[in-house]
């Protein structure tokens, strides 16, 4: 008797298993003989530019690279942390100059490109962007821009410019009860896409034309009223060849002229 | 669709269930022979989980494995593995958080075994680990496949500790969960609807199969009647 119910125990077990087995099976994709891909940190203003830039580097050289996209300063406590990346393009020079600092990286790193911030609205809202904003602060008041979204100021270097601009437009107390932010730039971007908020402050490259994420009207914020979005580069530690190459052929004019056709300068 | 972010997943998963089942047999075994402080200090300790917000935990395992850590930073140098951002380090936060999914069925499998039984057999002469083997799990294989199952769609589903221990790089820490948020973040809503989509079926399914399994008749029960 003992025997049977020992057998039937095991027979669910191995069926159950073997159903799990199968799924694993069945997922492993077909592995070509290719080059391990390079691995990249990058902030999420660069979602598209990027895109763009790794398949080219992709149709050169046959190596492929997986990026991540996310808030600068996720990524910088991630890598201080231990997390393992090949390169890391943040959106200012602070984070990648602190990694150096901590000699987590292979030299001081470059800026490779430089961002322009816009103020969105929805064509919903159907507020018009004059010069000095009247008609926005009348907005903001009168309940048709019922949140404001920028990215979080501590992590993401484009929500830090939002604050610093909203700060010198005296939007500030206006826009406070209405603010609403992302964990990055992304999150942003989600948040008007999805018509969750009718305006905000978020990067050139994501409303220009080869993008477009968002259509509506924007207006690009002057410079003098942040800081400049410097976006520097740096090469981690441990980063392969292929990482090298990429770091280089970001800098290549061939690539300049992709930087450039999505709003950076 | 994200194949390799669902790979990664069953394989978590798996890893995980595999690993948590014989542990959680063990537990249930080693806490009936306990004192009654012993025992009811460790149901709390590995009950915890359950209630704990995936945050807390993930605050704790950054906090005590991440590289600035003594035990982190130790085992770095030893093995060159990270103990954080790592597959290493989602399938540890995965084995923490997944204790009391794995071990709480288990334990009333356990619990529902009549003494009298366990009595019987070692009158019949059966050693404590014959009774183990002979009555003890066989009477409770019900509440083992339910452990096994809950510990596989739970990682599968989980979301929050990955994303704070693992963050979100592809093949090593993206699962699942993780790649449907990343699509969401980054834009992409048709492939963030597919895996949602294909998520859902795959939990739809297992809860099916287990239904299936569990109602049908215990084979001492079947044996009875």
């Amino acid at each position: 008797m003992t025997s049977s119910v020992f057998r039937c125990f095991f027979r669910q077990i191995a069926c159950l298993t073997c159903f799990f087995m199968y799924i694993s099976l069945a997922l492993l994709p077909t592995y070509a003989a290719e080059m391990p891909p390079l691995r990249v940190a990058a902030a999420a203003n660069l979602n598209g530019a990027l895109n763009e830039l790794t398949a080219l580097f992709k149709e050169q050289t046959k190596q492929s690279v997986d990026v991540v996209f996310g808030a600068s300063g996720n990524f910088y406590q991630q890598i201080v942390q231990g997390a393992q990346f090949d390169l890391f393009l943040s959106a200012n020079e602070d984070f990648a100059d602190r990694l150096a600092n901590q000699g987590l990286t292979q030299g001081l790193g470059v800026v490779y490109a430089r961002g322009r911030l816009v103020l969105w609205v929805s064509p919903k809202s159907k507020v018009t962007l004059d010069q000095n904003f009247s008609d926005l602060k009348r907005a903001l008041q009168d309940g048709r821009i019922d949140k404001f979204a920028i990215a979080n100021p501590a992590l993401a270097p484009y929500g830090l410019a939002a604050t610093e601009s909203l700060k010198m437009y005296g939007l500030t107390e206006l826009v406070k009860p209405h603010l609403v932010m992302g964990s990055d730039v992304g999150q942003t971007m989600l948040f008007l896409k999805t018509q969750a908020a009718p305006a905000g402050m978020v990067p050139l490259s994501m409303v220009l034309p080869p993008n477009h994420q968002i259509i509506g009207p924007y207006t690009v914020i002057p410079e003098k009223l942040h800081t400049p979005i410097l976006q520097k580069m740096v090469l981690m530690k441990n980063a392969s060849q292929g990482a090298k190459n990429f770091y280089q052929f970001l800098q290549t004019e061939e690539a300049r002229k992709i930087w450039r056709k999505y709003g950076y300068e | 669709m994200d194949w390799q972010a669902l790979r990664l997943s069953v394989e978590l998963a798996l890893l995980t269930a595999l690993f948590l089942i014989p542990l959680g047999i063990f537990i249930t075994y080693w806490l009936q022979h306990q004192s009654r402080l012993v025992n009811q200090s460790f149901q709390v300790l590995f009950t915890l989980p359950l209630v704990l917000p995936p945050t807390v935990l993930g605050y704790y395992l950054l906090v005590g494995l991440g590289r600035g850590s003594w035990l982190g930073n130790y085992f770095y140098q030893l093995t060159h593995i990270s103990l954080v951002f790592s597959f290493t380090g989602i399938w540890l936060a995965s084995l923490l958080f997944n204790i009391p999914f794995a071990w709480l069925p288990i334990l009333r499998a356990f619990e529902s075994i009549p003494q009298d039984l366990k009595d019987a057999s070692k009158t019949c002469g059966l050693s404590t680990w014959q009774t183990l083997l002979k009555i003890e799990l066989p009477l409770a294989w019900k509440g083992i496949l339910t452990g096994l199952i809950m510990t596989f769609t739970h990682t599968l589903g989980e979301f929050g500790v990955v994303l704070m221990v693992g963050g979100n790089i592809p093949n090593e820490t993206r699962t699942i969960s993780i790649a449907i948020y990343d699509q969401m973040q980054t834009l992409q809503m048709d492939q963030a609807g597919a895996m949602a989509l294909m998520l859902l079926l795959v939990s739809f399914l297992t809860i099916l199969l287990t239904q299936f399994f569990l109602h049908r008749p215990n084979h001492i029960q079947r044996q009875v009647t």
